[in-house]
C-alpha cells in the first residue's frame, strides 16, 4: 500500500513539475540534473556583491517567452567569452510556479550545467525591488556593478554586440575597485 | 532596494511609460477594429456616452500572461464600459513575430471563439463589448511608453493619466488576486483618490513592428 502511495506521489510530482510539456524520455536524466534555485530580488543584488567581478549581468527570462528563448544561446556565448574578463553572468527565470519543468527542460536543451535561479515572491514586490522603473516586460537584462547597483537596463532582447559595447563603455566610466574578499 | 545608478548613456533601450497626470497621446491616429471599421482614440472616447474616462489596454493573443488575464480583462472592460468609461484593447505586436497576433486571431478572441489549433479550450470565453484594434505601426504603444502585454492605462475625463499597470495581483489565481484596477476605477467613479495607481506585473515584451 505504501509503495502504491509513493508511486502515486512521485508520478503526481513529476506531472506537476512538467505542466504543459512532455519531457522526452531520453532527456529526463539530464533535466533532473539541472540546478535551479529560488531567489528573492534582494539576493540578486547580493550575488553581484559576492561574484567578485567588476560587472554582473542578470538576465530575466521565462520558458514561455519566445524572445527570451531566442536570445539565450547568444547570452551563453557571451557568458563563456567573458568568463575571465571580470564579468559574471546570472540567469533568473520568472517562470510560473507550475512551469519549473519547462524551465529545466529548456536549460537542459541549452546545455546549462551551472546554477541558475528562479524568481521567488510575488511579481509586484519582485519587480519593484529589482528596479522601480522596470515595468516587468520580458526579456530584460541588467548590468550591475560589484556593489549591486544597477548601471544599465535593457528592455527586450539583447545581443552579444550590445553587451560588449556597453561593458566597454562602462569599463571606461566605472572607477576600478579593489576586489573584495569572497 | 539598492541605490540605482542611472548611467549617463541610459537612453537607448529602456522604455519610459507616461507618468501619472500626463495627457493621452496619439488620439487622432486611425486603428482598425476587429469589425473592420477604423477608429481613433478620440472617437472611442466619444462612444456609448463614455464621458467619465478612458481605459486603454495594450494586449495581444500570443502572450501567456495576456491569455491568463484575458477573461478578467474582457469582463472588467465590459462592466466599466456600461458605467460611462470608454474601453479599448490595442494590439501593437507585429504578427510576423507570432501569427497568433494576427487580425484573424484578434477577431476570434474578441468574439470568444475557440481558436487554438491544438483543440485545447480557448483562453477567450467572454465576448468583448468594446473595440479591439490594431496599432499598425506600434507607434501608439511607443507614445504611451507601453512595453508589455497586458498593460493598462486609465485616463480621467480630461485625458489625464490616473492609473498605469496591472489589472490585478495574480495572473493565475483570479479568486485570491487583489483587483487593483477594479478598486482604482471604483474609487475614481465614487470621487475618491486612487490609492494604488501604479501596480506592476510581469508580462511579454511588445514586439514592435519595424518602422519601415
Amino acid at each position: 500500500m505504501k509503495r502504491v502511495f509513493l508511486t502515486f506521489v512521485l508520478i503526481s510530482s513529476f506531472w506537476a513539475c512538467t505542466r504543459g510539456i512532455k519531457i522526452p524520455s531520453g532527456q529526463k536524466a539530464e533535466v533532473e540534473k539541472i540546478q535551479i534555485k529560488p531567489i528573492h530580488a534582494k539576493d540578486i543584488f547580493k550575488l553581484a556583491e559576492s561574484n567578485n567581478a567588476k560587472f554582473t549581468i542578470v538576465n530575466f527570462w521565462a520558458s514561455w517567452c519566445q524572445p527570451c528563448r531566442h536570445e539565450f544561446p547568444e547570452l551563453l556565448k557571451f557568458k563563456s567569452a567573458y568568463l575571465n574578463k571580470d564579468v559574471a553572468f546570472e540567469f533568473v527565470s520568472v517562470d510560473f510556479e507550475g512551469d519549473l519543468g519547462d524551465a529545466k527542460l529548456f536549460l537542459s536543451q541549452q546545455g546549462v550545467h551551472f546554477l541558475t535561479y528562479i524568481k521567488s515572491g510575488d511579481d509586484q514586490s519582485f519587480i519593484n525591488e529589482i528596479d522601480k522603473k522596470w515595468q516587468g516586460a520580458l526579456p530584460t537584462t541588467f548590468i550591475l556593478n560589484k556593489k549591486g547597483n544597477i548601471l544599465f537596463r535593457y528592455d527586450g532582447p539583447v545581443t552579444s554586440a550590445d553587451l560588449e559595447k556597453k561593458i566597454s563603455e562602462l569599463t571606461k566610466s566605472e572607477p576600478s575597485q579593489k576586489k573584495s574578499r569572497k | 532596494m539598492k541605490n540605482i545608478l542611472i548611467a549617463a548613456a541610459f537612453s537607448m533601450s529602456p522604455l519610459f511609460a507616461l507618468s501619472l497626470q500626463e495627457k493621452m497621446p496619439e488620439m487622432n491616429v486611425k486603428m482598425k477594429n476587429v469589425d473592420g471599421k477604423e477608429l481613433t482614440l478620440a472617437q472611442i472616447k466619444g462612444m456609448k456616452n463614455a464621458t467619465k474616462g478612458t481605459l486603454v489596454v495594450f494586449t495581444c493573443n500570443h502572450c501567456p500572461y495576456a491569455q491568463a488575464w484575458w477573461d478578467r480583462m474582457v469582463t472588467l472592460g465590459n462592466e466599466y464600459s456600461k458605467k460611462g468609461i470608454a474601453v479599448v484593447a490595442i494590439n501593437s505586436n507585429d504578427p510576423q513575430e507570432d501569427s497568433q497576433d494576427d487580425f484573424e486571431h484578434m477577431k476570434a478572441a474578441a468574439i470568444a471563439k475557440p481558436i487554438l489549433p491544438s483543440g485545447k479550450a480557448s483562453y477567450a470565453n467572454v465576448k468583448m463589448d468594446f473595440p479591439y484594434v490594431i496599432d499598425s505601426t506600434s507607434n501608439i504603444a511607443k507614445s504611451f511608453g507601453a512595453s508589455k502585454t497586458p498593460e493598462f492605462f486609465f485616463f480621467n475625463n480630461k485625458d489625464a493619466l490616473l492609473y498605469h499597470g496591472a489589472i490585478d495581483s495574480d495572473a493565475h489565481d483570479s479568486k485570491n488576486a487583489k483587483p487593483f484596477l477594479k478598486i482604482a476605477l471604483n474609487d475614481y467613479l465614487s470621487g475618491k483618490r486612487i490609492a494604488e495607481a501604479e501596480p506592476k506585473a510581469l508580462g511579454c515584451m511588445i514586439r514592435f513592428r519595424s518602422s519601415n
